[in-house]
This record gives structure tokens, sequence and C-alpha cells, in this order.
């Protein structure tokens, strides 16, 4: 009589694969194609502008998600739309996380009436 | 062996978080006018202050903190949105809008803040 003996490794992801990982210019790519899409010659309008950040914010966080990196991370992306009235306007950021996993990228865009900035964090899940 | 640390760090913690944000800001905005120069400095400070004070609150979370400075101006207006992907139970953020809208005779008439925290447990 032979005993079946079945042996488990117990493996825990706790970091992304390196080909899984977050490339901060691969969304940066895709970020700008949405704003030149969407805000190609806009003009500021009090009334469009909540729909059109909505819109961005929505697409841009399905973009990421649609990129395939490790399921494992989370997105957050900040949309910031204002009036280029020439007034001064200036925008930082930090970030407590883990630099080997995590990471970040910013698109600027600008023309006569708006300025439009989209940050994207990538935030991983151990 | 009993878990008592676990039960209560599942929520997120949204009043330390909130006075973490609103001391930063308004310990650096409150007497400030517009500068050009000192804008760089302002936006380090509160973000760096925030920081401090979430790290020491000593939970298993990690933080992004940003801050947008802008000039009020006759015409000027922003909108800012977020769209996040995440746990809805262990994770949020919380904005400060600074000046708060309804506070007319607020001495703060020449910057507009918007400092926003993400909070993400890992």
């Amino acid at each position: 009589m032979s005993k079946k003996v079945t042996q488990s490794n117990k493996t825990y992801q706790i970091r992304p694969s390196f080909k899984d990982k977050f490339r901060p210019a691969e969304a940066k790519e895709k970020i700008e194609k949405i704003l030149r899409e969407k805000l190609k010659n806009a003009q500021y309008s009090s009334s469009e502008l909540p729909q059109w950040t909505r819109e961005i914010a929505d697409q841009t966080k399905s973009e990421l998600k649609a990129l395939g990196k490790d399921k494992r991370y989370k997105y957050l992306v900040q949309v910031i739309i204002g009036h280029n009235s020439g007034q001064g306007v200036r925008v930082g950021s930090r970030c407590f996380w883990d630099e080997d996993t995590d990471d970040c990228t910013y698109v600027t865009y600008m023309n006569d009436s708006i300025f439009c900035l989209v940050v994207a964090f990538a935030v991983y899940l151990y | 062996m009993e878990d008592q640390g676990n039960e209560e760090d599942i929520s997120f913690p949204s009043e330390d978080v909130e006075r973490c944000v609103q001391d930063s800001v308004e310990q650096v905005l409150a007497t400030a006018q517009w500068d050009e120069k000192m804008v760089p400095q302002w936006i380090n400070d509160i973000c760096e202050k925030a920081m401090k004070q979430l790290t020491e609150l000593g939970r298993p979370y990690k933080f992004v903190v940003t801050c947008m400075l802008m000039q009020k101006t006759q015409q000027s207006g922003a909108q800012t949105v977020l769209s996040c992907s995440w746990e809805n139970q262990t994770d949020g953020y919380y904005q400060i809008i600074y000046p708060p809208q309804r506070a007319k005779d607020s001495a703060q008439k020449t910057i507009q803040c918007i400092a926003t925290v993400f909070c993400v447990r890992f």
C-alpha cells in the first residue's frame, strides 16, 4: 500500500513580476492620447467643465486597468482642469509608499483658455 | 492567542486623516498672501507636515498627498475630479478646500488651496 503524500509550497506574491510592473512611460503615452482627443481646441465653459473632467478621469482609470499590469495594483487618478487666465497655479505631491513597486506619472495640457493636469498613481497591494 | 489590534484597523481612519491635513494647511496658509516665489515652499511645507503626521498614526496605510495652490483672481476657476480603483472598505481619500467655500470673511483672500490625501491599505 502506498500512501499518497502531497507537498504544497505556499507562495505569497509580495512583488509584481518584472513584466507586470507598472511602467510610468506607457501610462503617460495613453494619458496624453486621451487628453489630445478630449481637449483639442477646447474652450473654457463652466457648465461643460465638470463633465469633461469626469470623463477624462474615468477614461484614464479604464486605460490604466487595461494596460494589463499585475492585478494587485490599485490606481488613483486625479484630474484638475482650470481656466487659463494668467493666474498662478502650482501642484505638488508627496507619496509614502514602496519605491520598488509603486509609481506615478503626470501629464499636463495647456491651450489659450484652459490648463489640464492629470496625475495617475499606481499602488501595489501585498 | 488573541488578535486584539486587528479589528480596529480595518476601517479607513477618516477623522485622523482629516485632522492631519487640516492642521498642516491652516498652519502654512493662515496668514499668507500670494507670492510666486514662496509657493513651492508652501507646497513642500504642507505636504511634508501632513505626511509626517499621517505616518505617525502608525496605520498599515500608504499615503499620497497632493496639494494645489491657485491664485484667486476674478476669473480663476478650476475643477478637480478623482477616479480610483481600490477597495471601498479599507481605502479612502480626504479632500480639503481652503478657505472653505462658505467663509466669506476669511482672511485668506488671495490663495485657493485644494489638498487631497489618498489612503491605500497594504
